[in-house]
């Protein structure tokens, strides 16, 4: 490819073999005090991250989507402080791409004081409201480590506002894309840089902030750093930052030694191509022998090359870092090595591993399908040996608002909507889930914020937001139910809303071993509509929910039903947007959850008395909320009957369902029904009988 | 001037401190739990026991009781609040369940938060079946949207009613800008329910208790506030009545979490939370300035916990702005104190996914059973067992011979670890130690590079029961080459009551612009800035009086929640200006909030030219009390008195690589300018000092501890 556009970067997500001098460093390093020097390097980056969530405008910085890391000075991710590790880890293939093009590059080089500025999603896989800054730490003239601050922005100047444009057709309609370029020499940031970034957003300010952010995080993070690099010497500092990845991939191995042999599979389903509704497949199939899992995507949808249904390899693989670093791995040190003893085959031109000109906007829809279908895999293979950490997914829609215009002082904006953070979290297998939990990728930072902070800065007046009934998975234990919302426009008619997301008209997020999945999200507008009017008469029309808003039909207006995704339309004062975010799955058959804790979800608007009676089969008082044990459980020895009634043998349900096909029109984009095939992959990772022809760097297609 | 107590119960010791001339009396009694007033007369007893007086004459010879408590957290952790109910905008009913979503994360410990797969949110304090909306709104502005129908409030608070609530909380959107519809609800349930029918029925509202920005906070505040109300004021008036039946009259203070203290009658509950480490942190910065050490990394570590804060430039300026009570995040602004460990208590174990590394904590042997030394029950190899194998604690003069620590059981639980690290038990405590000090120093050291300090100007001051015995490990891990160890160590918090005035604090929150980056023009409207002050003023006036002084005796301070136009966390100012009168005036206000700004994260970080943003409003009005300067006792002789030395024990010394006959002294008996090179024990009535080689000891001239790292050459 010409320039600096190099496809083999994003392959190296996995951790390069150590160099010679890290060999050499850290053969004496003993585990205690590892465990000691990687404690300070954490307090190092923690206090980045905070400087980082506290100087920044985005919501991103608001909700926690951020990470402070330092990496080796190969580009290997050692150590972060973040709310969403995969930040962290990605950032990998970036350092990777400055080391490899420009550490030797006359016209550009590193040097101490320079930072580099990234957001392009064909080296560090996500969508480009993702930016990064990454700074090299010199020692005495020798590059010890990298160090990286990266924080969700929420605007990046696409053909829509807020980031993620769904109506986009072609990579060129989605804003600034920088591969790593200098931003800043010698401890200052080039300010010729940062105009022309704000010359081409549509928010300056939080584009300048959220930079200034970033920059204060690597300037605090690398003054931290160096006395203790003197203080413990920089060949220290590099076989440590090597020996904690490797000890991390020791530990994960050792923990995935511990789990049964076996082939495991799993597919989960996208109900959106771009805006159009079409189906799309993410397929995988997990072989784990030994300490060691292969994860092969062979099967998942082809990529579509003008809409957004598209990721690189890279981001699919690693945003598996939410769920194994904040689930299956939390108690381990957060960094690359947990992919060490994982492997994985990428079809070649599949939505999973898209080519490089693809629309990547939605990239975060195939990461969510596919990081779906890893979690489903390791649930079916951990169930064995640790059911306690068996967990059903949490709501992996990524269904929110995206919006900008001038708010109410004259100010513009663009961002995404807060809501994103408050879906519920899925069942474990003792235990429902979290009702509005957090964020999936970001569960320990992040927070939809409140009304009034929302509304202080944003033309929005909330007409509800509460509990979305309903919105969970039933199961023996349920999942967390998310929240319902609507919004009004107010004091400002220059703005555009749209929406992010899939599972609008299919579930999308799955339950386990009988539990249901979540059902489809809403989401519409009301243009033109009469609520001013209901609201300056007091009437007790006006809807408190979700519910009421659609069971009452009181607010009349022309009613637009549009679902996740929608692309941004104009929208003026008064004008209703009502949409949700959507629940966990849920665990173990509904007809054996325990009678009172479903009367305790209804008392608490969970659930709706329609599911009661109908999903979980139970017999009460609706007024009084009192169960009859006796006819509820006769009823539901009839449903288990029933059950056995409606069962077929498996060969004549197999043979009746290969028979069933959607449409063509639904199949457009999904390949070969019922499953592609493909026969180029992109390996990351070692594989059984595929060659590399360079330390660390595989060849790519078709190896 | 009659004897001023302070008294600060702690979750396992009731502390006190009293002071009187120039003097002071420390004791430490159990807390009595089941009933406060049993520790708490005790330890007066034992105070007047030490004057060699009956409690009625100490009593009557007292000037005023200082009491911080934690009173109110128990009632949180047992759920044993009122049945209360809660009335907010409709369609919002579910705000306090929703939680800002991350709600089970607010509480816990970060090894919890980071195990998703095992986060819970907490048991709420009001079921949502008591939890009703009312049809009204208002918007940012203030403006009504929705006007509030009579009726349909009526309705509400029936079915509260009939549902036996015994308060009511009222919480809308907004009301922090125009509480109009909150008193007008309130106004209807006293209309319609008159005190007299509803006995005590409190009626809250959140604009009253808390006028800030955010929903969620605040009107957790209020619950919060209003669940541990009732209790709370029971027990302090049953302390208050067997007070006043042992002959005292005067009043109780209460301390509060701003550093500050303020009549029982005028104080809001929540504002009591946390108050006995923030009255610690206090008495830091007020000991420190009358000797000159202006910064200073205050710690205060006990047998399950370990507090960090800091003193710079001799203030206390550092807050949490939404302090978590129990499990529920609140907005009544306190001082920053971080818990950053679990103290003596931190259990030490074998990873052995990471090689089998030997982590220390977060697990806690707490305070039963404790420790396997303290011989009730405890079988995990802890920080206080390493210490005791270590030779530092005296199994013979622990808590000054009030407990006997079993060093064979601290040998045993070595042995579960050590034999599975190739270790003998005293390598293992020693890796115990240099683990603990470690982390502790690294996340003390991150306390102070937060606040935009360098930690190696700053004076480590060692606090608590066990704070002495690692402050030299800890103070070297944090970079810092000096430590302080008062006299009052061991009951840091009384000290601090001691040293409090009486302070007031109000807070609102208004958008002002003080300089909007799209015309560059500064804030004209003058009086949307001093109304605010104006009411906080009114507000502060009503409880000068109510306190007892007059308006010429208040010291204002005006701090102000500022930011960049489109960030969204603030950084607290403190304003050179009560009221502004002109755009010189309104620039001066902007300027400092750069200068700190860019003081805190550096000059490139700033960015004016985005517009500037006062979003709260912070008066706090301080009414001095009496209080006497530290005395300064002449220096004496280098050598330690004869009388203090208690003999030598074995001591292990991991720079000696070996256990040493240790030299070890009684504190009590040393004298101003007593110097003792490390290594050297010296034992107090509520802490041992452990001083290491190459760090040396010193009595100064106030009688504090100053340990001093040798300077490497």
């Amino acid at each position: 490819m010409p320039g600096g556009i190099d496809p083999t970067i994003s392959l190296r997500l996995h951790p390069e073999p150590p160099t010679p001098e890290e060999l050499e460093n850290m053969k004496d390093i003993d585990p205690t005090e590892a465990g000691i020097f990687l404690h300070k390097l954490y307090t190092i980056t923690s206090e980045g991250n905070e400087i980082l969530i506290k100087l920044g405008a985005s919501t991103g910085c608001r909700w926690g989507d951020t990470a402070a890391a330092i990496y080796t000075a190969s580009g290997d991710s050692s150590v972060c402080a973040a709310g969403l590790y995969f930040h962290s880890v990605l950032g990998s293939t970036d350092v990777k791409y400055i080391m490899k093009h420009w550490f030797n590059e006359p016209s550009v080089g590193v040097k101490p004081g320079d930072a580099f500025f990234a957001n392009t999603p064909f080296y560090r896989g996500t969508h480009p409201p993702d930016m990064a800054i990454y700074s090299p730490v010199f020692f005495k003239g020798k590059l010890v480590c990298w160090i990286g601050a990266i924080v969700h922005s929420g605007e990046c100047g696409a053909c829509e506002p807020g980031g993620m444009p769904s109506g986009s057709r072609s990579m060129y309609d989605e804003g600034i894309q920088i591969p790593p370029m200098k931003i800043a020499e010698n401890y200052v940031l080039k300010e010729d840089i940062v105009n022309y970034m704000n010359h081409v957003t549509r928010d300056p300010r939080a584009m300048t902030l959220d930079i200034k952010a970033r920059m204060a995080c690597l300037r605090v993070v690398e003054k931290r750093l160096m006395p203790v690099i003197e203080k413990v010497s920089p060949e220290y500092v590099i076989g440590a930052l090597r020996y904690i990845i490797q000890a991390t991939g020791d530990a994960v191995r050792k923990r995935i030694g511990g789990w049964n042999d076996g082939t495991f599979s799993s597919s989960q389903f996208v109900d959106a191509v771009g805006i159009l509704p079409r189906l799309m497949k993410a397929s995988c199939t997990l072989e784990k022998k030994d300490e060691h899992l292969y994860f092969n995507f062979d099967g998942t949808s082809p990529e579509v090359l003008d809409r957004v249904a598209n990721s690189p390899g890279v981001g699919v693989i690693g945003v598996n870092a939410v769920y194994l670093l904040g689930h299956l791995f939390h108690d381990i040190p957060h960094n690359s090595g947990v992919f060490e003893p994982m492997s994985f085959k990428m079809p070649v031109g599949s939505m999973a591993n898209a080519s490089r000109e693809s629309p990547k906007a939605g990239c975060a829809y195939v990461h969510e399908a596919c990081s779906l279908v890893v979690q489903n895999i390791l649930n079916q293979l951990i169930y064995a040996t640790n059911p306690d950490r068996v967990e059903c997914p949490g709501n992996r829609g990524f269904d929110t608002t995206s919006y900008g215009g001038i708010n109410q002082y004259g100010d513009p904006f663009a961002d995404a909507g807060a809501e994103m953070n408050g879906i519920g979290f899925g069942a474990r297998s003792n235990r429902d889930g979290v009702n509005v939990a957090g964020a999936y990728f970001a569960p320990m930072t992040s927070e939809p914020g409140e009304i009034e902070s929302l509304e202080s800065g944003l033309p929005f007046l909330y007409l509800y937001r509460g509990f979305h009934k309903d919105s969970c998975g039933h199961g023996m234990y349920r999942g967390g139910v998310g929240m319902d919302y609507a919004i009004q426009i107010h004091d400002s008619s220059v703005i555009s809303i749209g929406s992010w997301g899939f599972g609008s008209l299919i579930t999308n997020s799955e339950g386990l071993f009988g539990g249901y999945g979540v059902p489809a999200l809403p989401y519409i507008s009301i243009h033109d509509n009469n609520l001013k009017e209901m609201q300056q008469n007091s009437d007790d029309k006006i809807p408190g929910s979700a519910r009421e808003l659609y069971e009452s039909g009181a607010i009349k207006g022309e009613y637009r039903w549009r679902g996740y995704p929608a692309v941004a339309d104009p929208a003026k004062e008064g004008d209703l947007i009502a949409g949700g975010t959507g629940g966990g799955g849920a665990y173990g058959d509904p007809l054996n959850r325990d009678s009172l804790a479903i009367m305790k979800d209804i008392e608490e608007g969970v659930i709706s008395h329609w599911v009661a009676r109908n999903v979980y089969k139970i017999v009460y008082d609706e007024k009084a909320l009192e169960v009859d044990e006796e006819k509820t459980r006769k009823l539901r020895d009839k449903e288990r009957a029933d059950r056995k009634k409606r069962g077929q043998k498996y060969p004549d349900f197999e043979k009746g369902w290969l028979k069933k096909k959607p449409s063509e029109e639904v199949l457009e984009f999904y390949g070969d029904w019922p499953i592609k095939k493909y026969e180029t992959f992109d390996y990351f990772g070692p594989w059984p009988g595929v060659k590399k022809i360079h330390k660390g760097e595989p060849v790519g297609a078709g190896t | 001037m009659g004897y001023i107590v302070n008294v600060d119960v702690g979750g396992t010791f009731t502390d006190f401190y009293v002071g009187k001339d120039n003097q002071s009396i420390t004791t430490k009694t159990p807390t009595t739990h089941y009933d406060l007033s049993v520790g708490f007369l005790r330890g007066l007893e034992e105070c007047a026991s030490k004057e060699e007086i009956t409690l009625e004459n100490f009593l009557k010879d007292t000037e005023v009781i200082k009491y911080c408590t934690t009173l109110g957290t128990n009632t949180l952790l047992e759920l044993s609040g009122p049945r209360l109910g809660l009335i907010t905008t409709r369609g919002f009913e579910d705000t306090i369940f929703i939680g800002r979503g991350r709600q089970w994360a607010d509480g816990l410990p970060l090894a919890d938060i980071q195990d998703i797969t095992n986060i819970d949110k907490p048991i709420p304090l009001i079921p949502r079946r008591l939890v009703v909306g009312v049809n009204e709104r208002i918007d940012y502005k203030g403006a009504i949207i929705t006007p509030l129908k009579k009726e349909e409030v009526l309705d509400k608070i029936s079915y509260l009613v009939d549902n036996g609530v015994r308060g009511f909380v009222v919480s809308l959107l907004w009301s922090f800008v125009n509480p109009a519809h909150e008193r007008q609800i309130k106004d209807i349930i006293e209309e319609v329910f008159p005190e007299v029918y509803l006995g005590n029925m409190p009626v809250i509202l959140s604009s009253d208790i808390s006028p800030k920005e955010g929903e969620y906070t605040r009107t957790m505040t209020a619950v919060v506030n209003a669940y541990i109300h009732q209790g709370f004021a029971e027990q302090m008036s049953y302390l208050c009545a067997e007070l006043m039946d042992k002959g005292y009259t005067k009043p109780i203070m209460m301390v509060d979490n701003l550093g500050g203290c303020s009549k029982l009658s005028r104080t809001k509950v929540a504002r009591t939370h946390g108050g006995g480490p923030v009255s610690g942190l206090s008495g830091a910065a007020t000991l420190c300035r009358q000797i000159g050490m202006p910064n200073v990394a205050f710690t205060d570590v006990g047998g399950t916990s370990y507090d960090v804060g800091v003193v710079a430039e001799g203030a206390v300026s550092y807050y949490d702005l939404y302090p978590t009570i129990g499990r529920w995040r609140t907005q009544l602004t306190t001082m920053q104190v971080t818990s950053i460990g679990a103290g003596g208590g931190s259990i030490a174990w074998i990873n052995t996914l990471l090689g089998n590394r030997l982590e220390v904590g977060p697990k806690s042997a707490g305070s039963l059973p404790g420790p396997a030394c303290y011989d009730l029950g405890g079988e995990e190899p802890s920080v206080s067992d390493a210490d005791c194998v270590l030779g530092y604690l005296n199994p013979d003069y622990f808590n000054a011979g009030k407990m006997r620590l079993n060093k064979e059981k601290a040998l045993a639980v070595m042995r579960k670890i050590s034999d599975k690290l190739t270790w003998d038990e005293v390598t293992t405590a020693l890796m115990i130690k240099r683990v603990i000090d470690a982390k502790m120093g690294q996340e003390v050291f991150k306390e102070i590079a937060l606040k935009g300090y360098e930690p190696s100007e700053f004076i480590y001051m060692a606090c608590g029961g066990a704070g002495a015995t690692h402050c030299c490990g800890i103070a070297n891990r944090a970079e810092m080459a000096n430590i302080i160890i008062p006299p009052s160590a061991s009951v840091s918090g009384a000290y601090g009551a001691y040293t409090l005035d009486i302070l007031h604090t109000y807070e609102m929150s208004r958008h002002i612009r003080m300089f909007d980056y799209a015309t560059g023009t500064f804030l004209t409207d003058y009086d949307s800035f001093n109304s605010v002050v104006r009411e906080l003023q009114d507000q502060a006036t009503k409880d000068i009086v109510l306190e007892g002084f007059s308006g010429k005796d208040a010291v204002y301070k005006l701090e102000l929640e500022m930011r960049y136009g489109r960030q969204w966390r603030y950084t607290s100012v403190e304003s050179p200006l009560l009221m502004i009168k002109s755009e010189k005036e309104v620039r001066r206000v902007c300027d400092r909030f750069t200068e700190e700004f860019s003081k805190l994260y550096g000059a490139e970080a700033a960015y004016p030219e985005g517009g500037i943003e006062v979003e709260t409003l912070r008066l706090m009005v301080t009414l001095k009390l009496p209080h006497t300067s530290p005395v300064k006792f002449p220096l004496e002789a280098t050598a330690p008195p004869k009388d203090s030395f208690k003999g030598q024990r074995e001591a292990f010394w991991e720079k000696l690589n070996a256990f040493k006959p240790t030299d070890l002294y009684q504190w009590e008996l040393l004298k101003p300018g007593n110097t003792i090179r490390g290594p050297a024990i010296i034992e107090a009535e509520g802490t041992t000092a452990v001083i290491e080689p190459d760090w040396t000891f010193k009595i100064d001239e106030y009688l504090n501890g100053i340990v001093t790292m040798k300077v490497k050459e």
